[in-house]
């Protein structure tokens, strides 16, 4: 208790030099919490983005389904099975909705331009309830919820519209291999132009209803049961219980479609590592050059205290509280340039321009929570601890004499 | 290793030697000298600016180590080798007070005496209970709260001797401890000095080249050069 009330006082004997070290520490707190902040709001942005751009959050097929080899070639789940397993999906508390797909590819044609296509048989209105905000149309107007058989519509996508160079209202013609192996067209009237936010994706990609899908490939078979959860973080758990209800079909959840989002990730985490290491070195300098200008103006002090008998542990100890109050107060100021940076930040709903690989833009948070800022505190008290051991220990071991004598 | 003593003798050097290179120089700040302090003694060692005084303070109060020789405390010579021993042993029967005063600015009077008994492993009360004893015994006891800053010259010093004194210690060493201050205040620390010298039986060793101070004590030795020249008794 001592050392503390003495290191206390120590702190605020030269208050400028001191204001000036949590200063710097309180700037490189804001800059870890703001970045770490800046990460995992971009995180959260990009997970929502890829679980609403399609990917949903728990995704059911046939075994093996899942394979990119035979992505096309699935035969898909049968009619029935499918209900059970959407109605049993759907049963479950935390899950929004479920909703099927049908993957096809094949050949689309619009004037003399043919190009080849995927495409995907979808429950229009169930999609817009998971992707409305996060792929908005460009052009024209989303997928009738009901259409007439017969008079079927598609929304395409914008890299194909541009090499098609059709527009909404403008009729195209599919052509793919059925499942009894024949040849089947349909004319798909364009409703509207979208963006997946991939680009090499935009480029090739048709959505039609999946009754158009049903019609085109001569079945009713499902490729793809997609579930869409109030809760992403209860994805694992609601995916385990599917597939311990279904143990013959594959059931996975975001996280395991989602390459891109691992790769981002840990591109950032790597960048952060550097980050943060740079922030803690500056911090390390900053508190030692506090704690070598602090113990040479002390050096008579030190040598005083030796001689009357006290410890050199002791006065090591209150040099190295002098630098954890240092660094507190520094986390303590860090915390609270963070909090106003990010709610102005918020305040301002700041568009971040695309990340690399994708064509949409995301919008700027900043995530705060306590768990974050106790630990980035940590740490850098601990780093402020150990600036200050160093050269303290030093101190207490130098000659008493020496140090009383000290100019 | 325990050496045999006259009695009385508290603390004893046998040739110490300590030299100081500057250069190409060699300095001898001490060259061997053989002193003894009986228990209860005033002492002033005198001489003029660099003639070993401090060096030889600092050699007996344990702040330094000798090139040669022998320092006996109570009859056990000293290993200078072993610092924490050193630390022990100062913290165990010396005192010291300072021609600076040497008090830490951010402790006011009780709190710089109580640290000295930082490490004496004693309760608060007990704490409490001694230094404020030790204040009241310097005439400070109306100026517990101060810091150095807020007390003059010569209260800062006592609050120095009651710092010194706050453990009951065998023997203060005081290095100059009249040299920055007014005759009158200097007067009255020196009273003090020999006060707590005679009531407390306390060793008290004052280095000086001032001749009031050397009045005050009991026994002189003159240093030269690093040699005692001459032992006086009043």
């Amino acid at each position: 208790m001592k050392s503390i009330v003495l290191a206390w006082r120590n702190v605020w004997r030269n208050t400028r030099r001191s204001i000036l070290s949590i200063g710097i520490i309180g700037v490189g707190v804001a800059a870890i919490l703001m970045v770490w902040g800046f990460m995992s709001g971009t995180f959260w942005g990009l997970r929502e983005l890829t679980i609403a751009t399609g990917v949903g959050h728990i995704q059911i097929g046939s075994p093996k389904s899942f394979d990119p080899a035979v992505y096309f070639d699935d035969p898909g789940l049968s009619k029935e099975t499918a209900g059970e397993i959407q109605a049993f999906a759907e049963a479950q508390d935390h899950v929004r909705f479920g909703m099927q797909r049908i993957n096809l590819e094949g050949l689309v044609t619009f004037g003399r331009t043919t190009v080849s296509f995927t495409g995907t048989g979808i429950e229009p209105a169930k999609e817009a309830r998971l992707s409305g905000v996060f792929a908005p149309l460009t052009e024209g107007e989303n997928l009738p919820i009901g259409e007439a058989e017969g008079k079927y519509k598609a929304l395409v996508a914008a890299g194909l519209s541009r090499s098609l160079g059709c527009h909404p209202g403008d009729t195209v013609t599919v052509l793919v291999n059925m499942s009894d192996g024949g040849l089947n067209a349909l004319d798909l009237q364009v409703s509207g132009i979208y963006q997946t936010g991939f680009p090499e994706t935009d480029k090739r990609n048709i959505l039609m209803s999946i009754g158009a899908a049903k019609e085109l490939l001569g079945s009713d078979r499902i490729n793809r049961i997609i579930l869409s959860l109030d809760r992403t973080e209860l994805t694992e758990e609601i995916r385990a219980l599917i597939a311990r209800r279904f143990p013959r079909v594959e059931v996975h959840g975001w996280e395991d479609l989602a390459a891109y989002y691992h790769q981002v990730v840990q591109l950032y985490r790597n960048m952060f590592t550097i980050f943060g290491i740079i922030i803690l070195i500056v911090v390390f300098l900053s508190v030692i050059n506090t704690m070598i200008m602090s113990i040479m103006e002390r050096t008579r002090e030190i040598g005083t205290l030796l001689a009357i008998g006290v410890p050199e542990r002791f006065i090591s100890t209150v040099f190295v509280f002098e630098g954890i109050i240092i660094g507190f107060l520094g986390s303590i100021l860090g915390t609270l340039i963070a909090l106003v940076g990010s709610s102005c930040i918020d305040a301002l709903a700041i568009q971040m321009p695309p990340a690399p690989g994708r064509s949409l833009p995301y919008p700027l948070n900043i995530f705060m929570d306590l768990p974050t800022v106790l630990a980035a505190s940590a740490a850098i008290i601990f780093i402020a601890g150990v600036a200050a051991l160093a050269p303290s220990v030093k101190a207490a071991r130098k000659s008493i004499v020496d140090s009383l004598n000290h100019t | 290793m325990a050496v045999p003593l006259t009695r009385g003798i508290i603390l004893q050097s046998r040739n110490l030697v300590r030299t100081y290179h500057r250069g190409d120089d060699t300095i001898h700040a001490l060259d061997h000298v053989d002193i003894r302090l009986e228990r209860g003694e005033f002492v002033a060692v005198a001489g003029p600016s660099g003639s070993g005084k401090t060096t030889l303070l600092n050699i007996l109060g344990l702040l330094d180590s000798p090139d040669e020789g022998e320092v006996i405390l109570d009859g056990r010579e000293i290993d200078f080798t072993k610092n924490r021993n050193l630390t022990a042993l100062r913290r165990r029967h010396f005192g010291f007070v300072f021609q600076n005063f040497n008090l830490i600015p951010v402790l006011s009077a009780y709190e710089n005496v109580e640290m000295a008994l930082v490490a004496k492993g004693m309760d608060r009360k007990t704490i409490s209970e001694r230094s404020r004893r030790a204040l009241d015994l310097v005439g400070l006891s109306d100026r517990m709260g101060h810091r150095p800053r807020e007390l003059s010259g010569g209260q800062q010093q006592r609050v120095a001797v009651a710092r010194a004194i706050v453990d009951g210690p065998s023997i203060i060493f005081a290095d100059e401890p009249t040299a920055n201050l007014d005759s009158v205040t200097a007067a009255s620390i020196l009273e003090l000095l020999r006060s707590i010298n005679e009531s407390l039986q306390t060793t008290i060793m004052v280095s000086t080249h001032d001749p009031r101070v050397i009045a005050y004590a009991a026994r002189r030795l003159d240093l030269r050069d690093g040699r005692v020249i001459e032992g006086t008794e009043k």
